[in-house]
């Protein structure tokens, strides 16, 4: 019973802030902020809210921005608002209304921070350029 | 069984959770209100707020105010609050601070 995983229960509805939690199944109507490792929104549930995970798993209604490694997105998904992915599996009849974003900040940001120094840097600058 | 909503023991949870005849158990902390059928409050959990439910079992630690028409204390539990029911049994070894009274 211990190591079962946490839950919200189809039907229940739930408003706040969920932390610490491995993983998490979801099959109620949740309104939240999470991080976590893997989460599942069942078929019933209706998710409003961010989520960074490792592993998110789509089955019913999204919300918000979502900031996965792996997102699968279930014949029965809905979403909305931004998905961020390095791996995305997508059923056939899954519907998206939203951004989607591959490979997000990390990458992105550092180019964009490094970039504007190296030309600041006169001489390492040059030799990039012509390197290119 | 998708309709239990469990918090697990490493899990904190804050908020409003709202499970009208549904269950709902508590392994970990949980600091809010919960409304629901039957409500677990698991040994080791610890719950800050309210409780408003038909059968309440509480074997953890518990602050705040609980409203139930069955309330079963175990004997791991530390209570500090408004105990408001119409039914309640106390295993020996509850601690129980606060108050008890019938729902009205």
């Amino acid at each position: 019973m211990s190591d079962q995983q946490s839950s919200i229960g189809s039907g229940a509805k739930f408003k706040g802030k969920i932390s610490g939690a491995k993983a998490l199944e979801i099959n109620g109507d949740v309104e939240a902020d999470i991080d976590i490792g893997k989460i599942t929104i069942g078929q019933d549930a209706h998710f409003k809210g961010g989520i960074k995970a490792d592993l998110a798993v789509i089955s019913g209604i999204y919300e918000g921005t979502m900031q996965a490694e792996s997102i699968w997105l279930t014949d029965t998904s809905r979403v909305s608002g931004e998905i961020r992915y390095q791996s995305l599996q997508m059923d056939r009849g899954a519907a998206l209304n939203c951004r989607v974003v591959y490979n997000w900040d990390d990458t992105d940001q550092k180019t964009k921070k490094t970039k504007p120094k190296e030309k600041d840097d006169n001489p390492s600058d040059e030799v990039i350029e012509e390197n290119k | 069984m998708s309709e239990i909503t469990y918090i697990s023991k490493e899990v904190s949870v804050e908020g409003t959770l709202d499970a009208d005849d549904l269950k709902v158990v508590v392994a970990g902390s949980f600091s809010g209100n919960i409304n629901a059928n039957e409500v677990i409050l698991e040994e080791g959990s610890r719950f800050d707020g309210e409780v408003d439910a038909r059968v309440i079992v509480i074997e953890g630690e518990l602050k705040g105010k609980v409203k139930s028409y069955q309330l079963k204390v175990s004997e791991t539990a530390r209570v500090d609050g408004e105990l408001q029911t119409n039914s309640i049994e106390v295993a020996s070894g509850a601690e129980i601070a606060g108050s008890i009274s019938r729902v009205s």
